[in-house]
């Protein structure tokens, strides 16, 4: 028989044109975050929020200078607790602010609502605490590599499962204002503070691959838990006759 | 086509609307009901910042909630408390708020220019918000909410703290728009929307009450009002609507259910006759 075949690329092209008029592929997150930055730029992203950034930068600087100074032998349990401070508090202050801006409502019927613009700005202040851990690290360990691997390692395991259980407790808990500085006290300051040397001594042994690979599991979860913010429908609290 | 169908709100125990089902096609549709009436309550379930407990909202069949930003690109919202950053021109708020609708930045800039002129604040686009009128942040809000060109525009109480030129203004413009999209508005002042609406939905004790057209609403009550200056002389039990001076004399417009023999005149029922003997046990 004599037929007329189609050749590869116009299969290729009736396939795309079939999937074009069915189901939408849903966007994978980065395509979700490449989208929204296009649109938006940082300057729209991190708009009215530059302050809560400020005093975040401003207390994470305190609290190192404060720990690492008062507490010298106390070297690693330190950096375990100052790793999360600035992610803590940006993330409360920009909430807060958000939360109670007049724009709110408005901004939760846009195309970009402000839930997905914080879950962006989330990510990149998790991004901006492990640049200031990093710098933190080098501080500390500037004399050695292996100084500086495990006060690094353990900042970073530190700081994503602070953003990790911060995010997720956030949602379970939101009734409960400040549940992530409470976290914060729990996981990170309160070791430090009633068992110092055995902390200190457990932090400066465990080995530096295990609190690499933590950190890493944290940070898988804590993109996981991204993606659920992004994605999450939930009303905007309102009250009848208001 | 946005179709409400078998809608029920309920917070905690309190039930704030009621199995309710509307079909909005093209045109301006006008939601009356006094104050705590649920208008509020079912035009923030239209912008998806409430869910119905019970019932589905559809927009050309497919549930909005599941619609996503897909739906969110097609609405234009003005809530009912505007809000606005005090220390923005309405130039850089509405680049802003393009910006979160996904505008891209050329379009942004030209619609905005645009939307200043027609809300009349070209002359004060690079002025800051915080000496502006009531009617100024309102005619800002207007502007915001048709950034998008949106084929569904949503206002919540749009003429609050507009002047009666800026009104007349205002009914213009929404007679324009609704030629190719929806217009919902929300209002409890009548005269906004009897002008205006293609139709009109009365919610009362959290349902509709009825889903019609200005003038039949209207013909509820033909040949039910009147008007006198003397209502001593009405003979038969009446429910007085509104009052009016003129020559030195007070009119009394009134509701009477049977014929009314005597000095009082029949008078061609407006909306707003229905919605005060419809609201009478709730209007003040």
């Amino acid at each position: 028989m004599n037929m007329i075949r189609p050749s590869d690329e116009e299969k290729e092209r009736a396939v795309e044109y079939i999937l074009s008029k069915g189901l939408k592929k849903p966007k994978s997150l980065w395509q979700e975050l490449y989208d929204m930055y296009r649109a938006l730029g940082l300057r729209y992203v991190f708009y009215d929020a530059a302050s809560s950034m400020g005093i975040a930068v401003f207390v994470m600087i305190g609290f190192y200078m404060i720990s690492l100074m008062s507490s010298e032998q106390y070297t690693n349990a330190s950096m375990f607790a100052a790793a999360p401070v600035f992610f803590i508090f940006v993330l409360i202050l920009t909430e807060t602010a958000e939360r109670m801006s007049v724009l709110y409502e408005l901004k939760m019927t846009c195309k970009y609502t402000i839930r997905q613009i914080a879950a962006f700005r989330i990510l990149c202040f998790s991004l901006m605490g492990t640049v200031f851990c990093t710098l933190a690290s080098l501080f500390v360990g500037y004399t050695d590599i292996g100084d500086f691997l495990r006060p690094f390692s353990l900042s970073l395991c530190a700081l994503f499962l602070c953003s990790f259980l911060s995010l997720y407790i956030i949602e379970a808990f939101r009734k409960i204002p400040f549940t992530p500085v409470l976290l914060w006290f729990a996981m990170n300051l309160l070791p430090l503070l009633f068992f110092g040397e055995h902390w200190e001594n457990f932090l400066s042994r465990v080995p530096i691959a295990l609190t690499f690979c933590v950190a890493f599991v944290a940070f898988v979860l804590f993109i996981t838990e991204i993606k659920k913010l992004m994605k999450i429908k939930r009303e905007v609290p309102y009250y009848a006759g208001c | 086509m946005l179709a409400v169908n078998r809608v029920t709100k309920k917070y905690g125990g309190f039930t704030a609307l009621e199995d309710i089902s509307i079909e909005f096609t093209k045109g301006v549709y006008a939601l009356l009901s006094p104050n705590g009436g649920g208008k509020t309550t079912l035009i923030k379930m239209l912008v998806t910042l409430l869910f119905p407990t019970k019932g589905e909202i559809l927009w050309d069949g497919s549930d909005i909630s599941s619609l996503g930003e897909e739906y969110r690109e097609i609405i234009g919202y003005l809530p009912q408390d505007f809000g606005y950053y005090k220390n923005q021109t309405p130039r850089t708020f509405l680049n802003y708020l393009a910006a979160l609708k996904g505008i891209e930045p050329g379009t942004a800039k030209k619609k905005t220019e645009e939307l200043l002129r027609l809300v009349s604040l070209g002359d004060v686009a690079d002025k800051k918000m915080r000496k502006f009128s009531g009617g100024m942040i309102q005619r800002v809000g207007i502007a915001q909410a048709l950034l998008n060109d949106p084929k569904l525009l949503i206002l919540d109480e749009p003429t609050a703290g507009l002047d009666p030129k800026e009104r007349v203004r205002f009914r213009n413009l929404i007679s324009e728009l609704s030629k190719d999209r929806i217009v919902i508005l929300s209002t409890h002042i009548v005269s906004d929307v009897e002008t205006i609406a293609n139709r009109v939905i009365m919610l009362k004790d959290r349902k509709i009450l009825c889903n019609d057209t200005p003038s039949n609403i209207c013909n509820t009550l033909k040949g039910k009002v009147y008007e006198t200056r003397n209502t001593d002389a009405i003979p038969k039990p009446y429910f007085p609507l509104t009052q009016r001076q003129e020559d030195g004399y007070t009119y009394v417009r009134f509701v009477c259910d049977e014929e009314c023999p005597g000095p009082a005149k029949p008078v061609t029922p407006n909306l707003e006759d229905v919605f005060l003997y419809v609201f009478r046990d709730e209007v003040i």
